[in-house]
């Protein structure tokens, strides 16, 4: 779970222009909708770990709607994280070209990331879980102590008024949320690997109630700093409201301390993404050995990030319409399909 | 550029074929000679037109979206 704190840091803060174009100042409420229907997920999970302690949730796909059926849903979400890995990589090779070297080329940049990538996945998922303990503590901190120093930088009339009127649009923006939170399911193709299955409700809705409060202060600090409409143009606006802020009128540019947070939970999250592909191909294919296919994958993936997208609005278009809702529908509507069909064949 | 694209595949390929030879890795082989296929595909393509094509607007179009 500390994983998932860790890599939905870097999405969520890429994300909240989005969330302002959508829900304008009522933004900073989307994290609390979010968790009202995440909270079910988490008891179906819970259910579903009570009968299935040991196997991944792919087995337990195959388990309660059929191999083939099973083979098949493995097969998709293989193609959507792929999507993920390319989606993602390309946004984090994008950043430094948009805003500090225009004039050099997108392969290098993503080539870099993904050879770093290659390296370090090959410790396995225990290395980068340890990684992220030691990581969610320092960015936490920062997070925290930025969010304390913003306040005063704070604007009430930027993050309100909140109406029945915004109902509709946090309903739209909540969409976008869900779709980055659906991470939270790709972690269960790991469940072969995670200890104490009994206490996953409990840790499990700590984890998504930290991450809902990390979420609002996040959006808080940038609508409150910069308000919704320069927020909704300006793809690093998190980055813009940190500027802002000074410690005690002395120490300034700590926006650099946020930039190596995202820059390192941009890397766990294709890591993650990587790992979990890789898992998933394990147990599809029955194999036993699956570091072979790192190199060979990191290179479709390098060809993949270049042929994405023409430009960065394409792809802002092609997330928001495409990615978004199938990992809305793989993330929260499927695990709801295999509980309810569970129940119904007595297997849960 | 295609064909320095085409040597690295290669050269990436010769090196995890032979170890996965050595571990007797036959299910594994199969399915890692299918995406050297699939990257084979994408360095050509990539390197032919790489300001042409676009998976989202392909996939876009396809769905009617405007963009």
């Amino acid at each position: 779970m500390i994983i998932l704190m860790v890599i939905l840091f870097s999405v969520t803060v890429r994300a909240v222009p989005s969330l302002s174009a959508a829900a304008k100042q009522a933004a900073w409420i989307c994290p609390i909708i979010s968790l009202i229907f995440t909270i079910p997920i988490i008891y179906i999970f819970s259910s579903i770990y009570k009968v299935y302690k040991e196997e991944s949730f792919t087995e337990v796909i195959e388990e309660i709607l059929g191999k083939i059926t099973g083979k098949v849903i493995a097969v998709l979400y293989i193609i959507q994280l792929t999507l993920l890995v390319v989606v993602n990589t390309r946004y984090i090779a994008a950043g430094p070209l948009t805003s500090m070297f225009p004039n050099a080329k997108l392969s290098l940049f993503s080539f870099v990331i993904l050879l770093t990538v290659a390296i370090t996945i090959r410790k396995g998922i225990v290395v980068i879980a340890r990684m992220s303990e030691v990581i969610n503590k320092i960015s936490i901190t920062i997070i925290l102590i930025i969010a304390v120093f913003s306040i005063k930088n704070i604007k009430i009339e930027r993050i309100t008024p909140i109406s029945h009127l915004d109902f509709l649009s946090l309903i739209k923006a909540n969409i976008i949320l869900l779709g980055i939170w659906s991470h939270f399911l790709y972690l269960f193709f790991f469940s072969e690997y995670i200890n104490n299955k009994e206490k996953l409700k409990k840790v499990c809705t700590k984890t998504m109630i930290n991450i809902t409060i990390l979420t609002m202060i996040a959006i808080v600090i940038t609508i409150g700093v910069l308000g919704s409409s320069i927020v909704e143009l300006s793809p690093n606006s998190y980055i813009l409201a940190v500027k802002q802020v000074s410690i005690f009128g002395a120490i300034e540019r700590i926006e650099s301390a946020i930039i190596s947070l995202l820059l390192f939970a941009d890397y766990m999250i294709i890591s993650i993404l990587f790992l979990t592909i890789l898992n998933l191909i394990k147990l599809l294919f029955k194999f036993d050995f699956t570091k072979s296919l790192i190199n060979i994958y990191v290179l479709i993936i390098f060809f993949l990030v270049q042929i994405i997208s023409r430009n960065q609005f394409e792809m802002g278009v092609f997330v928001d319409k495409i990615v978004i809702p199938i990992n809305v529908f793989l993330g929260y509507v499927l695990p709801i399909v295999v509980f309810i069909v569970g129940k119904l064949r007595k297997k849960i | 550029m295609t064909i320095f694209y085409f040597a690295v595949i290669i050269s990436i390929s010769i090196y995890e074929v032979y170890r996965m030879i050595k571990k007797n890795l036959r299910k594994e082989l199969g399915l890692f000679l299918f995406f050297v296929l699939i990257a084979l595909v994408l360095s050509w393509s990539y390197s032919k037109n790489p300001y042409g094509i676009s998976i989202a607007d392909s996939i876009l179009s396809a769905f009617g979206i405007e963009h």
